[in-house]
């Protein structure tokens, strides 16, 4: 049973995923199913898309540095356009050229053979270290009122146990000293101070923020690391719309051009609880924008126009039906994969590993596009390490090993606790691989297949020169075609059990190869369905 | 269960997985050749026994040579298949033999 469903129990409701793309007024499946798309797309657009396929698989763009490389050397140029260019440059205000292909490898991780197998003999789409391959979810889990519950659940728990919980706070500064966190500044959104002090310290505030709060200030390098980070941000338009059902999706992405919002939400197919009055369908409409885009400013009202603009061009409501709205702003919502990205990140988590009582986490914390699982298995790893154990919170979807041992030059490692189990698993898993996939050794075959051979002919040749008689293997002798010298003799023999055995050996080893052959065949083609089942879940 | 065994990483039990290298059940391997071989000499014999031309089985007669007993009749096919089944069953268990015993080897 998964923590949220102990800690909630019926308040976590088991939901169906449904997102579908929404693109020149047809609607796409999501994540991506060819006949889906290729039907969608028409016969004409379909063949072009197949040519434009065909086309990269046989000049890849190499190196692949880039989004844009990364995504068309997998689905080809075309289809790349259509569904992966404008959704992306949308969210990410930048063209897919700029974009780094690390965005892409770390959603879409390579597979360990182990995760291919697992996958494909009915692991529940989880890989190995029992994380959910997200292409895979047809349900998932969600708190009844949305995912603020749980925070909510977690601050009740602490107050349960006399520990207060401080809202409302903004981190001015932290003091450090001798490679640990001392203190930090706070300030209230009325404009009240205080210090506060404590052992260990977890951040999860803006890593840029963070590096410039420091006092002591960090070295010139790790100042321009933390300027060089770059952030997108994000604006909710909600629209409470009178009418019961609008459409299923969860999500709608919006890759149609004109149309400035990048994707549509339906409150109530997350949950039908998030709206009270179950006649009405409350929609979030998602702009991704920059603090210092003329549309972050804009009145609530003017963006509040443009969504029912918008939707009612989209087909999904009457402008009229549309009761009430409001607008969240959102700063820094997602970190930007700029080509400089990793290198400014690998400068300041170096930096970070100094203050031994500090620790970096979450999405913004990290400045990494973690997911709220990965970001909160950060805080989970955090909380441990301040009892005494030892894991390393920046390789959290980074290295898909994160509960193994890492080398000790590492300052943080090791989460075992709830890997042990899954490690078992694994264990039985691969002694079961080891059995069902094994090659045979094409020598031992050969010689084993060649000395059975070459002694089989010897002992049929040596029966009838036993037996004797007028004339002595007449049958047995039309070897000689294929084995020069061979004769029903005793010499005859001994060349016959020589070449019987060199046949017998290129025999064994030819099936030994194709035997092998086979296997590595299998193993490469449901490695690649199951990369290609990943590669759908991109956006 | 050794400790060592416990911590190994992904990487590690995808390298053992692929380096695997696969042992024959020699006695299975006799069975199934000798299976194949009893069978197959039998159904042979048979053919011959109903299509009952001129010259019945000259040639896979000859087989009485080795298999003693063996003829092309109803009964000689039961013999042979008794014969061709030990026969069968020697090579696929020596193959299966010799195969583990120098897999092992260069194992170790």
């Amino acid at each position: 049973m998964s923590y949220g469903t102990r800690c909630w129990g019926e308040e976590f409701l088991l939901r169906s995923r449904l997102s579908r793309i929404h693109y020149n007024d047809h609607f796409f499946d999501y994540p991506l199913k060819l006949t889906n798309a290729l039907i969608g797309l028409g016969i004409v657009e379909a063949a072009l898309v197949g040519l434009s396929y065909a086309k990269t698989r046989l000049a890849p763009s190499l190196p692949e540095t880039t989004f844009e490389q990364w995504v068309s050397n997998r689905f080809g140029q075309r289809l790349y356009k259509i569904f992966f260019k404008t959704y992306t440059e949308k969210v990410w205000g930048m063209p897919c050229s700029e974009i780094s292909a690390e965005w892409a490898t770390q959603r879409i991780k390579n597979l360990s053979l182990m995760e291919v197998l697992r996958n494909t003999f009915g692991a529940n789409g989880r890989s190995k270290d029992g994380q959910v391959i997200t292409s895979l979810i047809q349900q998932f889990r969600y708190p009844r009122f949305g995912p603020g519950m749980m925070w909510e659940q977690f601050e009740s728990l602490l107050r349960d146990r006399g520990i207060e919980t401080i809202f409302d706070r903004r981190v001015d500064k932290i003091w450090h000293r001798q490679g640990r966190v001392e203190c930090i500044g706070v300030r209230s959104s009325t404009g009240e101070t205080m210090k506060l002090s404590a052992d260990q310290f977890i951040s999860s505030m803006p890593l840029r923020n963070l590096i410039e709060s420091l006092d002591p200030t960090p070295p010139e390098e790790v100042l321009r690391a933390a300027a060089g980070l770059r952030y997108r941000d994000f604006i909710t338009v909600v629209l409470i719309v009178d009418r019961e059902h609008i459409f299923p999706d969860n999500w709608i992405y919006i890759h149609t051009t004109d149309i400035a919002m990048g994707r549509i939400q339906n409150y109530k197919s997350w949950s039908p609880d998030m709206v009270p009055d179950p006649s009405k369908t409350s929609l979030g409409l998602e702009y991704f924008v920059s603090e210092h885009d003329e549309m972050w400013s804009w009145p609530d009202q003017k963006l509040i126009e443009l969504g029912i603009k918008e939707c009612a061009q989209l087909g999904f409501i009457e402008p009229r039906e549309v009761q009430n709205g409001t607008v969240v702003r959102m700063k820094k919502t997602y970190p930007i994969y700029d080509q400089a990205r990793e290198g400014n990140v690998a400068i300041l988590q170096n930096y970070l590993d100094g203050l031994e009582n500090l620790q970096a986490i979450g999405r913004n914390g990290q400045h990494r596009y973690n997911n709220m699982d990965h970001s909160m298995m950060t805080g989970i790893y955090a909380a441990r390490n301040v009892v005494g154990e030892r894991h390393d919170v920046w390789v959290v979807n980074v290295d898909s090993e994160y509960h193994e041992e890492v080398t000790p030059d590492r300052k943080r490692t090791v989460f075992a606790g709830a890997a042990t189990e899954q490690r078992e698993e694994d264990l039985e898993l691969a002694n079961v691989l080891r059995v069902a996939l094994a090659r045979l050794d094409p020598v031992a075959l050969g010689l084993a297949v060649g000395i059975v051979c070459g002694f089989g002919l010897f002992f049929a040749t040596a029966v009838l020169l036993l037996k004797s008689g007028d004339t002595v293997g007449p049958r047995l002798m039309l070897f000689q075609h294929y084995l020069i010298g061979y004769r029903v003799t005793w010499t005859g023999a001994l060349v016959g059990l020589i070449e019987a055995t060199v046949v017998g050996y290129v025999i064994g080893c030819v099936c030994a190869w194709f035997h092998n052959s086979f296997v590595n065949g299998y193993i490469f083609l449901i490695r690649r369905a199951t990369e290609a089942k990943q590669r759908r879940d991109i956006l | 269960m050794s400790n060592k065994k416990e911590h190994k990483t992904r990487a590690d039990l995808d390298r053992e997985v692929w380096r695997a290298v696969a042992r024959l059940k020699a006695g299975i391997l006799g069975l199934v050749f000798g299976s194949i071989f009893g069978i197959g000499l039998f159904a042979m014999t048979a053919i011959l026994l109903i299509e009952n031309g001129p010259n019945t089985g000259y040639h896979l007669r000859l087989l009485s040579n080795y298999f003693i007993g063996y003829n092309v009749t109803w009964k000689g096919a039961f013999i042979g298949f008794l014969w061709a089944f030990a026969l069968g069953a020697m090579i696929g268990w020596s193959i299966g033999f010799i195969y583990n015993r120098i897999a092992n080897q260069k194992r170790t």
